[in-house]
Parts: structure tokens; sequence; C-alpha cells
């Protein structure tokens, strides 16, 4: 009963367009007016708990360092990088594109960062080449879908602490995923290529690529840092967040020199902004989370549940068709928040990895960001893209098709995601 | 929101806020980064960890975290879903839009009032490492909520007045 009050105060109050952190506090309220225990106190002890988190840090860390990373001059060496590995084939600038896809996915956890990061340099440059405009920002809109998949990652970091599973783990867990990621869109740009009859080729010369090369290492090493780093238990990602930033800032401002005193206020301020607007929502969630726990809400999802509880496919297939479709009218943070605590007791009760379920569940609800209507990243590509929302719709279907193709994958065979963790953990 | 109906020492006031917030967003952030490298290190080259760290690099990422808030809602950055309100006619557009900031303003005068009986009760409590009272963080949450109620009171009268003209054309 109590979660078809939370449900139905959500659901008619999602339309008003008011701030989604605000109506899950309203939802708190409604929920404590219904279950009778209504005070105020909690909302906001809850809304300060939910923020003073020492794993939580690791968000603004891992922001400041990719912000500090792609203005400090990074993205575009990372780009000519990739340009070098990817170049000496037809349609090399779009493979070249998916490859700086992944590497800026292990400097950045935020598919939004990596999309406007990548998408600035990377899109005039393949309309220059003469592919097509909506394609090229279509791919880089899909190669986005990476860069939460590939540790760092805010939304591992999210729903790691909100349902208390290791956050080091997800992250290396993500490793594969990602990298699999990556080449089901490389097979489609094959295809693309084919069809297009695309014959660019990008060459530089040795000198040319001697300099790339040795501008690029700091950048590259930043991924084997991190990884590295939590790996081997030298520090807690949160702590890699903080190294990150320091390595980010020495390397921006003594290495490439494109950071100045003043660029660093603007991006602390972009930083916390990014930031708070995560956490306002996680303060919410904290305090619907709290009356969740409460009103046994995750008993009565599970009682929901019933027959398909104990089957593990068959609850994986029914969970994943249902975060499509909330992915799709909802945002990445709230679906976390809201459904993760709710939707993880059943998972571990029917014997499903958690770690694995939780690279699932960020990857399923990421694809939210691709389908309209609230496809964050669509609006995004649009905008840096300059091209309509249809066309970007129609160009992204064949990316789209791929990365729904690897959902179908990883949802049927769990081992792609969880023999290469061991190796990693 | 807009400025147009402001008056400059409204303006001028406005802005001198911005400016404190993002100076003090801009240098806690970098102190937050500070203190916990310096943890890390420390623990890692010398094997002395440093506690206060820990929970003052805490207590500033509250802050942060309240104030951006307050600079995203001016900035109109929070996540929602208006894709709804964008598909309706002025008129009724208007009306949603009011019942909408009518709802913010009771849940951000509920959520005020809960944060003034939480300092009340935290705010001499000391913090366990630092010593520093526990209170700072139900004032960080005050200071978030007081802006955004400004910020959602003048909206909604702005949108009162606005809602007014039309009538008196017709």
């Amino acid at each position: 009963m109590e979660l078809l009050v939370f449900l139905i105060a959500l659901f008619a109050l999602l339309p008003l367009g008011i701030p989604i952190a605000f109506i899950l506090m309203i939802c708190c309220a409604i929920l404590m007016l219904f279950m009778g225990n209504f005070n105020s106190y909690i909302i906001a002890q809850q809304l300060v708990a939910g923020t003073n988190s020492f794993a939580l840090m690791a968000i603004p860390f891992f922001m400041l360092a990719g912000e500090l990373m792609g203005r400090g001059g990074l993205s575009i060496r990372i780009v000519s990088f990739a340009n070098i590995l990817a170049g000496k084939v037809h349609g090399g600038l779009g493979y070249a594109a998916i490859i700086s896809s992944i590497i800026f996915a292990g400097l950045s956890g935020s598919p939004i960062a990596d999309a406007s990061a990548l998408g600035a340099i990377l899109i005039p440059m393949m309309v220059a080449q003469g592919y097509d405009r909506g394609t090229s920002t279509a791919l880089i809109c899909a190669g986005a879908m990476i860069a939460p998949i590939i540790p760092p990652s805010v939304p591992m970091i999210v729903l790691g602490s909100a349902v208390g599973v290791s956050i080091g783990r997800m992250f290396m867990a993500g490793i594969v995923p990602g990298l699999i990621i990556g080449l089901g869109l490389m097979i489609v740009w094959t295809i693309i290529v084919k069809k297009n009859k695309y014959q660019d080729l990008v060459t530089y010369t040795r000198e040319e690529k001697k300099v790339i090369i040795k501008e690029s290492i700091p950048a590259l090493f930043m991924p084997i840092l991190i990884i590295g780093g939590i790996r081997f238990g030298i520090f807690t990602p949160t702590e890699a967040g903080a190294f990150a930033c320091v390595y980010a800032l020495l390397i921006s401002v003594f290495i490439y020199k494109e950071i100045k005193l003043g660029d660093m206020l603007d991006i602390a301020v972009q930083t916390c902004k990014g930031t708070a607007i995560v956490m306002l929502i996680v303060g919410a969630a904290t305090a619907v989370g709290w009356l969740i726990t409460v009103a046994k809400i995750p008993d009565q999802f599970a009682a929901l549940l019933g027959p398909i509880a104990h089957n593990q496919l068959l609850l994986l297939i029914v969970i994943n068709v249902f975060f499509f479709f909330i992915g799709m009218v909802m945002d990445l943070t709230p679906n976390l928040l809201i459904f993760g605590p709710v939707i993880f007791p059943v998972i571990i009760a029917a014997g499903i990895d958690p770690v694995y379920f939780g690279v699932l569940m960020i990857y399923n609800l990421c694809l939210g960001l691709l389908t309209p209507p609230v496809g964050t990243l669509l609006y995004l590509g649009s905008s840096i893209g300059e091209v309509s929302f249809g066309t970007l719709i129609k160009s992204i279907l064949p990316f789209f098709a791929a990365e729904i193709a690897i959902l179908f994958l990883f949802t049927f065979f769990p081992d792609l995601i969880r023999v290469p963790m061991t190796w990693f953990i | 929101m807009g400025d147009q109906n402001s008056s400059p020492q409204e303006k001028r006031a406005t802005k001198v806020y911005n400016k404190v917030l993002n100076y003090f967003m801009g240098i806690a952030l970098y102190s937050m980064v500070a203190f916990v490298f310096i943890n890390g290190v420390m623990r890692y080259v010398f094997n002395t960890g440093w506690p206060a760290s820990e929970e003052l690099s805490r207590f500033l990422f509250v802050w942060i975290s309240m104030l951006g808030a307050i600079v995203a809602y001016r900035e109109g950055k929070h996540v929602g879903v208006d894709l709804l309100i964008n598909a309706l006619r002025p008129k009724a557009k208007r009306i949603v839009m009011l019942i909408g900031e009518a709802v913010a303003i009771t849940i951000l005068g509920i959520v005020l009032y809960g944060g003034l009986k939480y300092y009340a009760v935290i705010y001499k409590t000391p913090a366990p490492a630092t010593g520093i009272p526990m209170g700072i963080l139900a004032i960080a949450l005050i200071v978030c909520m007081v802006s955004m109620l400004g910020y959602t009171v003048s909206g909604f009268i702005k949108l009162l007045k606005q809602a007014e003209e039309p009538k008196e054309v017709l």
C-alpha cells in the first residue's frame, strides 16, 4: 500500500516540472502523513545525512578531474593519439572517436561530460572529413555510454553508496563490459563506412607521431593510476578521486600549460553546480530511502514479484524491461536512488551477484539518456552537433540497436561481466 | 530568473551574493581535495592518518552541495520533467507553473522548518574528530532552503503579475 501511495504521489507530481529533488521531498512528506509519523525534522536531518558522506565525495573529485582534464588541453591529445591508432583504415576518424570515448571514460565518470568534451572536438573534425553530421553526432552520443561503465563512474558511486555494494568492485567489473560496448559500436561503424564508402585516411609523419605520443602519455597514465590504485588497495575510490584531481591539475598547469588561475575558480564553480544537482537528489532520496525501509517497501515489492522472484533469468528480464521504460521518462540519478534500494534486496534474495546487477542496472538506465522524451544526451548532442532532434534520433538508431543487443547479451550471459570481473578483483 | 523587474540595488545584492558563493565553493572544493590528498599521502608514506581531514572535507562537501544547489537552482539547472508543461498552451502552462511554484514553496518551507528544529537539537554537539559544532551542517541546509525559498517566492510573484497583464489587455 505504501508503495502505491509513493508511486502515485511521484507520478502525479512529476508533470509539474519542478526539480525532482523537491518532488522526492514532497513524496516523503506525503508518505509520512499516510503512515502517521509526519516530522519535518526527519526530512531535514536525512537531507544533511545523505550529503554528509565520505564515499560520495568521489563525485565532485572525479567531476573536477574530468573538467580539469577537458579544459587543460587533454581531450585534443587523446583524440590525436586515437587517430594515430586508427588513422590507417577507411573511416579511421570514426574508430578514433570510439577509441577516444573509451580512453576518456577512464578519466571522467559521466556520459554528459564525455559527450560535451569529445563532441566539441570530434564532431567538427568528422564533418570536415565528409561524414554525415547526424551520424557523427550520433557516434559521439552512443560512445558516451561507455563513460559510466568504465571506471571512474559517477552512477556507480551513487548506486554503490545507496545500496551498500562495493564501489571499487563495481569499478573493476565495468572495465570489460565498457570495452565490449566499444567493440559493438566499432562493428556498427564498419557497416556504416562500407555503406557510405568513406575513404578518409589520417596520416601523420614520424615526427608528428612522436610528439603526439609523448604529449598524450601523461593523459593515458591517469586511468592506469586510478584503476591500479584502487585494485591494489592503495586508495579508496574517494582518495583516487582526490589523487586524480592533483594529478590533472599538475599536468594541466605544468605540462600542457593551458589552465590559468582564473580558470580554476570557474572550473570549481561548474563542478560544484554539477555535484549539487546530484547531491540534492541524493539528499532527498536518502529521506525517501529511510521511509522506504521503515514502510518495508522492498518486502511489498518482493511480494508483488512473488512467483518470478526465484527465477533469475525471468526476474532479470522483467526488471530490465521496467528499467528501460522508467529510464525513458526519468533521469538517471533519481532512478538509481529510488529503485536501487527497492530492487537490490530482491536481487540478492534471488542469488544474483549484486556487483554484476549494479553494472547491468546502470547500463540499462543510461540507455534512457539516448531515448526520447527525456534523453539528456540527445538534447546535448543536438546542441553541440547542431543537428535537429529528429535527425539525431534517426542517425542514432543503428548504434542504439547495437547497445540494446549488448544489453540482451549481458542479461542472458551474466558471465560476460562476472568472469572478467574476477581478473581484476 | 529574469532580472528585468528587479531594482538596481536588488541586482547588485544578487551579484555580490553570487560572487561570495562562487569564491566560497571554489576554496572549499580545492581544500577538500587537499585534505583527502594529504591524508592519503600521510597514511601511505608516514603510516599515520590525519583523522580531522576526513571530517573537515565531509563538512565542506555538505556546504558545497547546499551552496551549489542554490546556484544551480537560480540557473534552472536542477533536473525536472518539463516535457508536459512545455507542451501546454501559454495560459495553461502559466497555471501549472503557478501550482508547481506553490508546491515548491510549501515543501521548501517544511524543510526549512525541519532544518531549524534540527539546528536546535544539534547546534552544540561537537563532531567526534574535530570538535566543530554539528550545527554548522544544519546552517548549510538552512542557507540553502532560505535562498531557494527567496528565488521561488520572487518567481511566483513575477508569474502572478505576468498572469494579470494579459487580462487587462483583453
